[in-house]
């Protein structure tokens, strides 16, 4: 065992080559299941799938930067949003994100819509589940993301009808600082 | 044009059924499990009798009636009951699989697959863990009252979905 | 059927997508044994579904032998799904018994193995997603890890073990 070499001395492995999407839904489906069985309500099922979600955004945003060496740190609020809306969408799901806008009567608190949510591709929600978005999941890498930007936020998905999943992003307002807006 | 649909799995239960019939007289209510234990015969007897290794049981022919039958090699079986003009419609049952059943069904992880699709007033019995050791349902544990209610409301969920698309695609067909 | 467009998911957000999982069940179990007992059942139900996908995407016929599955398994199934191709290897005289051999293995991708979990057969869901597919194909198995990078080993290896051969349910006796 001491012949290894330690984790930190190792280059970063290249890029995993691409998945095929049934088996990244395969998986996203047991998470979702295992989930479910575990809890008691939609808001709590919501819950634990965003903090699976922010545990791949911690980590995710970390090697996103550590690639991006031309970007320098985004201090201000509408530079962090067009990072979601172009950077992070573009590496988890290869596009941008559909729409982002501002909600009007608040300055903190915007509205990032996806039409076609790569998670939600196969999952039909039943009356039992009520208004469960499994995008939390997504929200909960949105959540890691800003927050490891120094822009903390609570990130919450609501599906849309016919429009698919808009996540409702609300900025922290006591943390951060007003030349950042 | 197209009487029946009949979707099995390996343990013989029925997860999907659609009378297209239309105004014929009342069938069985156990008709599904008298023609799974035709099929299965069938089955049984096609690959003793056959000479070579093609031992698939395709079709059968009444005086009123031609039965298709489809069968996956994880034993799913698509069965379709039609008049005596239609011919070969492997193409169409491989196609219900391929295109409905599996995006449908297969790749929906709120649906379960082992229980049938078609809401049905008396509650069909999962399974048993005793009947095969070759047992598939390990996945939920010890099935109670409540969790079986449960899937079946997944399954109706899940049926509307396939059954929308089964429908649409049927009624596309030139035989409907 | 035609070989249908297959579209692609990034691969790093499925290997921290797993990455994740297992640390949430980590958190939720005592012991690696529970764990691994649990990454098992849900490759499981992984693999009762993946071979449905595999059939409807594929031009397959049933294989003719155990051995066969097997091989179809490890390059067309493990290709399709994951983008890599495994190898079966080893085969006991009695054809019962072979060796999968995963060269470049997604899953471990930035990860190890603390001191704390030295038990943690962290891929081992690939364990019970072949075992759940060779069921669904009427062979009833027992797929365990034998060989994991995480430990230091050079590679992933899993041992595949046929123990019955299974038949159609019949219809139950009125």
């Amino acid at each position: 065992m001491e012949s290894r070499t330690h984790p930190l001395d190792r280059a970063l492995p290249r890029v995993p080559r691409d998945i095929s999407l049934s088996t990244y839904a395969l998986l996203f489906s047991e998470v979702v299941r295992y989930t479910t069985n575990r809890v008691n309500s939609v808001p709590e099922l919501e819950q634990k799938l965003a903090v699976i979600g922010r545990r791949v955004g911690v980590r995710l945003v970390e090697v996103m930067a550590m690639r991006d060496r031309t970007s320098r740190r985004r201090i201000k609020i509408h530079d962090v949003l067009a990072f979601l809306q172009t950077n992070l969408w573009r590496t988890l799901f290869g596009k941008p994100a559909d729409l982002l806008e501002q909600v009007t009567s608040d300055v903190c608190s915007y509205m990032l819509s996806d039409h076609d949510m790569l998670v939600n591709k196969f999952i039909s929600i039943s009356k039992e589940y009520g208004d469960l978005n499994c995008a939390a999941f997504v929200g909960g890498i949105v959540e890691a993301a800003v927050d490891g930007m120094g822009f903390p936020a609570e990130v919450a998905a609501h599906t849309v009808e016919g429009k698919g999943t808009t996540l409702l992003i609300k900025f922290d307002h006591t943390k951060i600082p007003q030349e950042a807006l | 044009m197209i009487y029946n649909f009949y979707l099995y799995n390996r343990q013989g239960v029925c997860l999907y059924q659609k009378d297209l019939k239309r105004g014929s007289k009342q069938q069985r209510s156990d008709t599904d499990k008298l023609l799974y234990g035709l099929l299965y015969s069938l089955k049984k007897f096609a690959e003793k009798i056959s000479p070579n290794d093609k031992k698939r049981f395709r079709s059968y022919k009444t005086a009123t009636y031609k039965l298709h039958c489809f069968e996956t090699p994880t034993g799913l079986k698509f069965v379709m009951c039609t008049d005596l003009s239609v011919g070969n419609i492997d193409r169409d049952l491989e196609h219900i699989f391929a295109h409905i059943y599996v995006p449908h069904v297969v790749r929906n992880p709120l649906a379960e697959l082992h229980v049938p699709m078609t809401p049905t007033t008396t509650m069909q019995p999962l399974p048993s863990s005793s009947s095969s050791s070759g047992k598939e349902e390990e996945a939920s544990d010890a099935v109670t009252a409540t969790q079986l209610q449960e899937q079946q409301v997944q399954a109706a969920a899940a049926a509307s979905g396939f059954d929308a698309a089964l429908s649409a695609f049927l009624s596309s067909l030139k035989y409907y | 059927m035609a070989r249908r467009e297959v579209k692609r998911v990034n691969g790093e957000l499925f290997t921290m997508t797993y990455g994740a999982l297992v640390a949430q069940l980590l958190e939720d179990y005592e012991s690696d044994d529970e764990v691994n007992k649990q990454l098992d059942k849900m490759g499981y139900n992984i693999g009762v579904r993946m071979v449905d996908d595999f059939i409807a995407n594929t031009n397959t016929e049933r294989c003719g032998s155990f051995k066969e599955t097997c091989t179809t398994l490890a390059k067309e199934g493990f290709r399709m799904f994951l983008g890599v191709t495994a190898t079966i290897s080893n085969w006991t005289a009695d054809d019962k018994e072979c060796t999968l051999t995963i060269d470049d293995n997604p899953l471990v991708a930035f990860v190890e193995l603390p001191d704390e979990h030295r038990e943690l057969n962290y891929c081992n869901m690939y364990c019970g997603a072949i075992r759940g597919a060779l069921e669904l194909l009427q062979y009833r198995t027992r797929v365990t890890m034998t060989k994991d990078v995480l430990k230091g080993d050079k590679d992933t290896q899993l041992t595949i073990t046929l123990l019955e051969v299974l038949d159609d349910v019949p219809p139950p006796e009125d």
